[in-house]
């Protein structure tokens, strides 16, 4: 019996000795940050419509939307790296211009923030950002650097929503209890406590 | 008998002076002739000059083909960055090559159309500086015709005014980098120019992507680029630097030639035709947004 019962607080004691050796459950300071924000990168989408661009008669790609996209570790703000730049008319991709490497730690966590440059984006802004969240997840993908969520300014989420749900992006519901077929899932979030909204892509 | 020799002198010095003064007439006249000659010849050349520069400013109007030199490269990156992607999921991840794929589309469709606008404006910036050229003409020819008893002038005629380029003059576009199989690439196919200073593509390419993309079209034209924040204004420059552009690379240059004819109007006729050439580079780009 005894015999039993200490193979039995072995077994339970073992993993949590082991997990406790590895640091895992040792006190974290500022757990309750890693709770509330659970990545370790921001990056950051800011759009913004250009004046004076491609004005000649007959233009058929004006106006043109710029996303500056930048990234910075986490409680780091102030240290962004310019990434990139891509210019886009009517949600479709013009040009792109890289600034830096993709030098996120790969393994690590990304949060995609999405921004404005006005109070007042157009919906060429929107489209541009809903096609940007779709590049940075994929890039962020191929590095190995899982999105685990996108911040999108308040007032913006159902316009951008409803433009990634024009580029395949479907929504998941939760009383849907069929099979999906998702390649990847998309978790939308107005401001940082807003509205919440789960997308997946289909694979085939 | 001494006041008919008064007489007799006064005379002379009458018909003396009479002569000098025909003479000096025929003398002025002369030089008013030849000096109306140098005149119509500056006027001419500088009619010509300020026909080209009002179309060459046109040209570049709004940095227009600036922009358009920046995002046919910036349209290039981003379709090789977005085909790697692709490959690579298909390779690696592909569970997500769907949406790699979709986005690769894209961007080829947006080349294609980028491309498209790309020749439309090449066809809006060379009539639009050709109809402004046509209209500066018009204006000036009225101002020409005169008929003098020493100098007659007709009306100019303009003889040829077309776009093209300056030779020697590279892309605005800055050598994109970052994306180092792409950078590597335009080193191996000489895209960038190896001139010191700015690392420029060069003028009148089409930098084709390799591999599946090479059906693209990516030309990059000459024009002046920004330094240091500075825009290179619209100027005259000489008539020896001017080149066509070839096929249907967009223009940053324009040349005019204008003829003149005029005749003397004293003595012998004398009929004479003279022309002027007139080129001008466009506005160089802006510094890019």
């Amino acid at each position: 019996m005894n015999r039993r019962l200490n193979s039995v607080l072995v077994s339970i004691f073992s993993p949590v000795v082991f997990l406790y050796s590895l640091g895992a459950l040792q006190p974290a300071h500022g757990i309750g940050d890693a709770i509330a924000q659970p990545y370790d990168w921001t990056v950051e989408v800011k759009t913004e419509q250009l004046e004076r661009q491609f004005e000649y008669q007959g233009s058929t790609i004006r106006p043109v939307v710029k996303a500056e996209v930048k990234y910075y570790e986490k409680g780091e703000p102030d240290n962004k790296t310019d990434y990139e730049n891509l210019w886009y008319h009517d949600g479709k991709p013009l040009g792109l211009e890289r600034k830096h490497k993709y030098e996120i730690t790969e393994g690590e966590s990304v949060e995609i923030r999405v921004e404005h440059k006005t109070g007042s984006p157009t919906s060429g802004e929107y489209k541009a950002a809903a096609n940007a969240i779709s590049r940075i997840l994929l890039d962020s993908y191929l590095h190995r650097c899982p999105v685990v969520i996108v911040h999108i300014k308040e007032g913006s989420l159902g316009a951008i929503s409803s433009y990634l749900q024009a580029r395949n992006w479907k929504i998941q519901t939760e009383e849907a209890d069929v099979a999906v077929a998702a390649a990847v899932n998309l978790f939308l979030q107005e401001g940082d406590d807003g509205a919440k909204q789960t997308l997946y892509y289909e694979s085939i | 008998m001494r006041s008919a020799r008064i007489r007799r002198q006064n005379g002379n010095i009458i018909a003396l002076v009479s002569f000098m003064i025909a003479v000096t007439a025929v003398l002025f006249l002369i030089a008013m002739s030849y000096g109306g000659l140098v005149f119509m010849q500056n006027r001419v050349r500088a009619s010509a000059d300020e026909i080209a520069l009002v179309g060459a400013r046109k040209l570049n109007e709004m940095d227009r083909i600036g922009q358009m030199n920046n995002m046919v490269a910036r349209c290039r990156q981003l379709v090789f960055s977005s085909s790697r992607q692709y490959n690579e999921a298909m390779s690696l991840y592909p569970q997500i090559s769907h949406l790699a794929k979709d986005l690769y589309d894209e961007t080829t469709l947006s080349a294609v159309e980028l491309e498209s606008q790309r020749h439309h404006l090449r066809l809006v910036a060379e009539a639009e500086a050709k109809d402004a050229m046509q209209q500066k003409f018009l204006s000036i020819m009225t101002t020409y015709p005169m008929d003098l008893p020493w100098l007659s002038v007709e009306i100019p005629v303009m003889d040829e005014f077309k776009v093209g380029k300056l030779k020697d003059v590279q892309s605005n576009v800055e050598r994109l980098k970052n994306i180092d199989e792409l950078v590597a690439y335009d080193q191996s196919q000489s895209y960038v120019s190896s001139d010191p200073g700015l690392k420029l593509y060069r003028e009148s390419i089409d930098a084709k992507l390799p591999g599946a993309d090479s059906s693209l079209t990516f030309k990059l034209a000459s024009l002046a680029p920004p330094v240091e924040n500075s825009v290179s204004p619209a100027r005259m420059v000489l008539a020896g630097l001017f080149a066509d552009v070839p096929g249907d690379q967009l223009p940053s240059a324009t040349k005019v030639k204008i003829s003149l004819v005029m005749s003397t109007g004293l003595g012998p006729h004398a009929e004479n035709t003279m022309s002027a050439e007139g080129t001008a580079s466009a506005t160089g780009a802006c510094p890019q947004m």
